[in-house]
């Protein structure tokens, strides 16, 4: 137990410390903040480059705009005379002048510049309002004729699902986070996984370990090494994202963004994700590790260590266009099929629970089927694992794990 | 008194698929003693010490003091295989504590010892060196040090002295021969007949898979003879040869003679005509250097 132990520690320890473990781990927050450090520095010089209108003629209608557009109406500008003289001098891209005839509300623009789309709706929105008032004002109406152009329309709604009005989006997201996460971290531990593997073989350190230990002991302290390594990384993420979320809970654009829906879309896609189809989602994951362990001893080279991942990444790679392709169509046979076979189930039959196809029995029934399938390959490979290592042919993966396996 | 621990080995064979690699092979090994195994390329050296390890299933019995060698048994045994390799991320202190924990050494009482021993192999660095930034000397100082610091009872050792310099060989010569004197049991193979004359009690050659010889060192060479004779005298090399029982004459340096006898009952007879009774600088009868029994032993294949 011990010198298992030993082996996962080694593992677990060389491989934390390696600057690539960390690149990794850092990765996502780095992209995070320069995307993020750049959409700021956008909206910065896009707002100090804000276009400035001016309102005048209508000093109702322009204090009604200041209130709704405040930062694109100086508000400062009163006569004509000032506009102008403003929009020579580039302080302000056009003026708006409103004026009246017979009833009529005129808008007039003058500018270097269109009026800015947004502004103008607003101010269309509130000189309606305003030659409204004109016109009943000039229709002299009596009391029962005003009441009766009052008559607004009414709209009222009866939505079945209450509280899931977001639920499409949801299962959009959940769908795209599983078949993403999945495949990014079965690609990047497959590659980790068989190299660490290969290099030691390669370089031969296996007579000195197998003199010491049980083969069966050094692939499962190997295999433990890694999935502790992968549990450092998400442990980091779910660390890292519920502390940036406590810390900018009351941020003003995370509070708009949990107030319109926010709120509902993450709590739905967790609840999809956090679930049985995390069982899944793990042990798909092991797997992967498994068969990357396998891959790594099929090498014979140090130098090939790089490339010693490559049937498994064929194989994930099959499987993530397959589910992408699949995601919306799950219930097609070929998916259902797929969602009971041992590995592929590990993408399919989450899909298929997210998008609600699938029973208590069918998601047990493929549960079992993928449990057992890792016990026993994980059993195989132990007991084999030992002429895997130790056979040095180099003829290629296949040619190599069919020597191996024959190995006596 | 320490009880005797013994490897035997009996009948042991070996086939890969169409080669076979061990033929009944038998041999024992005793603690406190060394034992070299020689023999060429391809003799069946590598695969008897895989067998010992259980790398390879075989035929026969391998036994380590009175039992099947288990993975109970692996924490009494250092290995040196012939391909060096070590994890040349790892510091030298985390190496040698790493390798002696699959021993079952704790690390503390690993590290308590590692200076002792780069002292003892002069390794020139620190324990907190990357093993990469070593020479390559140093590395397998290393290497030898892992090998021995969990103080085995069985160590085994595929062509040690490959690759060392002469300062070097000595110092694990002097390795070996402490840890003989701590009462292990030493197998070690060679193709370099001078480390294994210098250092072995006990000689098994392997050719094609086969012993053809075991035993003593010292009795191995006399059963084939003193047939040697080692002289230095001003006499021609023609006339030496035309002495009784003289084979042939081979000039080792300035005066200095190897004559091939016929039998070594010719020794006195020869002693009496090469110094005239009076004295003589050097005339030593031996039997033959394992050097040349082996390429005899090799030889008698291709005859």
């Amino acid at each position: 137990m011990h010198k298992l132990m030993a082996i996962t520690a080694e593992t677990y320890v060389s491989q934390v410390k390696t600057k690539s473990f960390i690149i990794m781990l850092l990765l996502p927050f780095i992209i995070i903040i320069i995307g993020g450090g750049a959409g700021f520095l956008a909206g910065n010089s896009a707002s100090n480059a804000d276009s400035q209108f001016a309102i005048i003629g209508n000093q109702q209608v322009k204090q009604a705009v200041v209130k709704q557009d405040g930062d694109s109406i100086d508000a400062a500008i009163n006569t004509e005379q000032q506009a102008t003289s403003k929009l020579k001098r580039g302080d302000i891209d056009g003026y708006a002048k409103l004026s009246e005839t017979n009833g009529r509300i005129n808008v007039h623009y003058v500018g270097n510049e269109a009026l800015d789309s947004d502004v103008k709706t607003d101010l269309m929105k509130t000189v309606t309002l305003a030659q409204n008032q004109l016109n009943i004002q000039r229709s002299k109406l009596n009391p029962q004729q005003l009441k009766a152009l009052a008559v607004e329309p009414a709209f009222s709604s009866q939505v079945k699902k209450t509280g899931d009005n977001y639920a499409d989006t949801a299962k959009l997201i959940s769908l795209e986070a599983l078949i993403f996460i999945l495949y990014i971290f079965l690609l990047m531990y497959s590659g980790i996984t068989a190299s660490v593997i290969a290099k030691e073989k390669g370089s031969k350190i296996t007579e000195i370990i197998f003199s010491s230990t049980s083969s069966t002991n050094y692939f499962i302290g190997k295999v433990f090494g890694i999935i502790l390594m992968m549990l450092t990384q998400m442990v980091v993420y779910v660390i890292t994202i519920g502390g940036s979320y406590q810390a900018l809970k009351h941020a003003s654009f995370l509070k708009n963004f949990m107030q319109n829906g926010g709120k509902e879309v993450i709590g739905s896609v967790l609840k999809n994700l956090v679930n049985i189809n995390s069982v899944f989602v793990i042990l798909g994951l092991i797997i992967g590790i498994i068969l990357s362990a396998t891959c790594g001893a099929l090498v014979s080279k140090a130098e090939d260590a790089n490339k010693a991942a490559q049937p498994v990444m064929y194989l994930i790679m099959g499987l993530f266009f397959a589910s992408l392709i699949l995601q919306n169509n799950s219930d097609a046979m070929i998916a259902k099929v797929l969602s009971y076979v041992p590995v592929s189930s590990t993408f399919f039959m989450p899909i298929r629970i997210i998008n609600h196809q699938a029973n208590g029995v069918e998601v047990a029934l493929s549960l079992l089927i993928l449990i057992g399938f890792t016990v026993l390959l994980t059993y195989g490979i132990a007991k084999k694992y030992k002429g895997l290592m130790l056979q040095s042919d180099d003829q290629g993966w296949f040619k190599n794990l069919r020597s191996g396996l024959k190995y006596r | 008194m320490e009880m005797i621990k013994i490897l035997a080995i009996q009948n042991l064979s070996k086939q890969f698929s169409n080669v076979k690699a061990l033929h009944n092979v038998s041999f024992n090994a005793h603690s406190g003693r060394i034992l070299g195994l020689i023999g060429q390329n391809g003799a069946g050296k590598s695969t008897t010490f895989h067998s010992i390890l259980k790398f390879i299933e075989y035929n026969g019995v391998i036994e380590w003091n009175g039992e099947p060698i288990a993975s109970s048994t692996f924490d009494q045994i250092g290995y040196l295989p012939e391909e060096r390799s070590l994890m040349t991320d790892l510091t030298v202190q985390k190496q040698i504590t790493y390798f002696a924990q699959l021993k079952s050494r704790p690390v503390k009482w690993t590290t308590a010892r590692i200076d002792q021993w780069m002292r003892k192999f002069e390794v020139k660095g620190t324990r907190r060196d990357k093993i990469k930034s070593l020479s390559k000397g140093n590395q397998q100082k290393v290497q030898l040090i892992c090998t021995l610091i969990h103080e085995p009872q069985l160590i085994i050792l595929d062509e040690p002295f490959s690759g060392l310099d002469p300062v070097n060989a000595d110092l694990l010569k002097q390795a070996i021969l402490d840890a003989k004197q701590g009462g292990a049991t030493i197998i070690f193979s060679s193709h370099n007949m001078a480390n294994v004359e210098d250092i072995c009690d006990d000689l098994v050659m392997l050719r094609n898979g086969e012993v053809v010889l075991n035993g003593p060192v010292q009795d191995v060479r006399n059963q084939f003879g003193k047939n040697e004779l080692f002289v230095t005298t001003p006499m021609a090399p023609d006339e030496l040869s035309t002495l009784p029982g003289v084979l042939a004459v081979t000039q080792r340096g300035n005066n200095r003679y190897k004559l091939k006898l016929n039998t070594p009952a010719a020794g006195p007879e020869l002693f009496k005509l090469i110094s005239h009774g009076e004295y003589i600088e050097e005339f030593s009868q031996q039997p033959p250097s394992l050097d040349e029994i082996f390429r005899e032993k090799v030889g008698e294949i291709h005859a």
